[in-house]
């Protein structure tokens, strides 16, 4: 009824004229009319356009995850350990896609700037990130025999390590004309996965502290990096 | 109806919007070069046009304009607003001299996405997107990838993107790039009819672009600005004045590409 309403509103009156309509919006701009962006408006303004490629890859290591677990697979927390440097790869990708695609001088005349855009994909893409590792972790913990702790060690480091050696490549200018950088890294990071195939001993009892070690560092180098990525934007074109 | 619509608006809606664009002693300087030397000047309502071969401190001086780059030192303010604000970037309009696109988007999801970060509603950002491609001329097309466009298309997208959300200063660098002679009257028209309640500044090396429309022309040199002022067609042709106040080697500039 109301939508009919407003049809017949809208067949009654002509189109408003364009200068009155712009001044009008102009002066209620100036009036305060217009509210500042919020980070929920921000985080928004971001989510709809990230690539289904980056969600699709997350969905897989999920998907891998369930149907090794279905079939009882000794490999499965390694499929997985190897999988997740595609994952945090195409996120940087992703990140940024930007300098790849000559947007970034449009994007920072924006309300939301560069800076903001970065800051939304980080955040939507980390936020995913982090809940699809806590959810591998609950998944294949029992399975695996090594415990909760040592199991997100296994996935997580894989993945950080991706990650943080991907941001250091794409603030080179080689790196930002070349998105097969972060490939490359991702399949090398992959490969040393793989290459602890089998051996055990490494994620024994006594070693684990190793691990945990490793983790929380290149957490602390993944902060350090995205801090980084943050400073080379707010000084962009100096 | 149109003009009922254009009543109905109050006059304190309407007028008393003061606008000032500030630049004040503005430099930039690059390890061993000056890009922008100590320059100042204010711009106000109307078509501003800035004149100067290419590696004048053209495109420099723009990006500083629209917050995006640094100064060395200097100030700009756009009605006592800095530019590195947000409040200052809400009305603000920007085509860059080279710009890309994501490969997945159309002309519509181009405009859309420009019109989210500029901080439009999706209801509002529809129906400017649709008002925008059919002043541009891309309504036919909007639904087509802007990968499929010719260099004529994707400038004009460009100019769209700058208005979509009714800004008041307008930058444009070097904007009839890639436009053929008729594009480029009807780009002229538009700017004429923009400028009359905006500040839009407008770059080019060709003078012809200018020539009929700018209310103020900025001739830039080395960095600096040489000559300002008001330009009208009794004062005669533009572009025999700048040969004439900086000689035949100046002069990059043509009469028309």
């Amino acid at each position: 009824m109301e939508k009919r309403f407003k049809n017949r509103i809208r067949q009654a009156a002509d189109d408003p004229d364009p200068t009155a309509k712009d001044a009008f919006i102009r002066t209620y701009r100036r009036l305060g009319s217009c509210r500042e962006m919020r980070s929920w408006d921000i985080l928004k303004s971001q989510a709809g356009y990230i690539r289904k490629s980056v969600w699709m890859i997350s969905l897989f290591a999920l998907l891998l995850a369930v149907v090794e677990l279905h079939a009882g697979s000794r490999h499965m927390i390694m499929m997985v350990s190897a999988w997740m440097p595609f994952v945090s790869g195409i996120a940087v990708i992703e990140t940024f896609r930007s300098e790849l695609h000559s947007m970034t001088e449009l994007e920072s005349a924006t309300k939301l700037s560069i800076r903001g855009i970065l800051f939304a994909r980080i955040i939507c893409i980390g936020t995913v990130h982090v809940i699809l590792i806590l959810l591998l972790t609950v998944l294949m913990a029992r399975s695996s025999g090594h415990g909760y702790w040592m199991t997100g060690a296994m996935i997580t480091i894989p993945y950080l390590l991706s990650s943080v050696v991907s941001m250091e490549a794409e603030r080179t200018a080689f790196g930002r004309r070349n998105v097969f950088v972060c490939i490359i890294i991702s399949v090398f990071t992959a490969f040393l996965v793989i290459m602890l195939q089998g051996r055990e001993l490494y994620f024994a009892e006594g070693y684990r502290e190793i691990w945990y070690l490793a983790a929380m560092l290149l957490l602390a180098a993944e902060c350090h990096e995205v801090k980084k990525t943050f400073r080379s934007v707010q000084i962009y074109g100096r | 109806m149109a003009g009922d619509a254009k009543q109905r608006v109050p006059k304190h809606i309407v007028g008393g919007i003061s606008m000032e664009l500030k630049v004040d002693r503005l430099t930039k300087q690059y390890k061993n070069k000056i890009a922008v030397d100590r320059i100042s000047f204010q711009l106000e309502k109307g078509v501003t046009g800035l004149l100067g071969a290419n590696g004048a401190g053209k495109t420099t001086l723009m990006r500083m304009i629209c917050g995006i780059l640094a100064p060395t030192s200097g100030d700009i303010t756009y009605d006592e607003i800095p530019v590195s604000e947000e409040r200052y970037r809400d009305i603000l309009g920007y085509l860059p001299q080279d710009f890309g696109y994501y490969p997945e988007f159309s002309g519509r999801d181009f405009l859309m996405y420009f019109a989210a970060l500029k901080g439009l509603s999706k209801r509002a950002a529809k129906t400017r997107t649709e008002e925008l491609l059919k002043l541009v001329g891309l309504s036919e097309v909007a639904a087509k990838k802007v990968r499929t466009y010719s260099g004529g298309m994707k400038q004009r997208l460009g100019i769209a993107q700058a208005l979509i959300n009714r800004p008041e200063v307008l930058i444009l660098d070097e904007p009839t790039a890639g436009l053929d002679p008729k594009e480029r009257v009807r780009f002229r028209k538009l700017m004429e009819e923009i400028g009359k309640n905006n500040i839009v500044l407008l770059s080019t090396h060709i003078v012809s672009d200018i020539e009929h429309i700018a209310d103020k022309v900025l001739l830039m040199k080395s960095g600096q600005v040489i000559w300002q002022g008001k330009w009208s067609e009794s004062d005669g042709s533009l572009e025999d004045f700048y040969l004439k106040e900086f000689g035949e080697g100046g002069e990059e500039m043509t009469k028309d590409a």
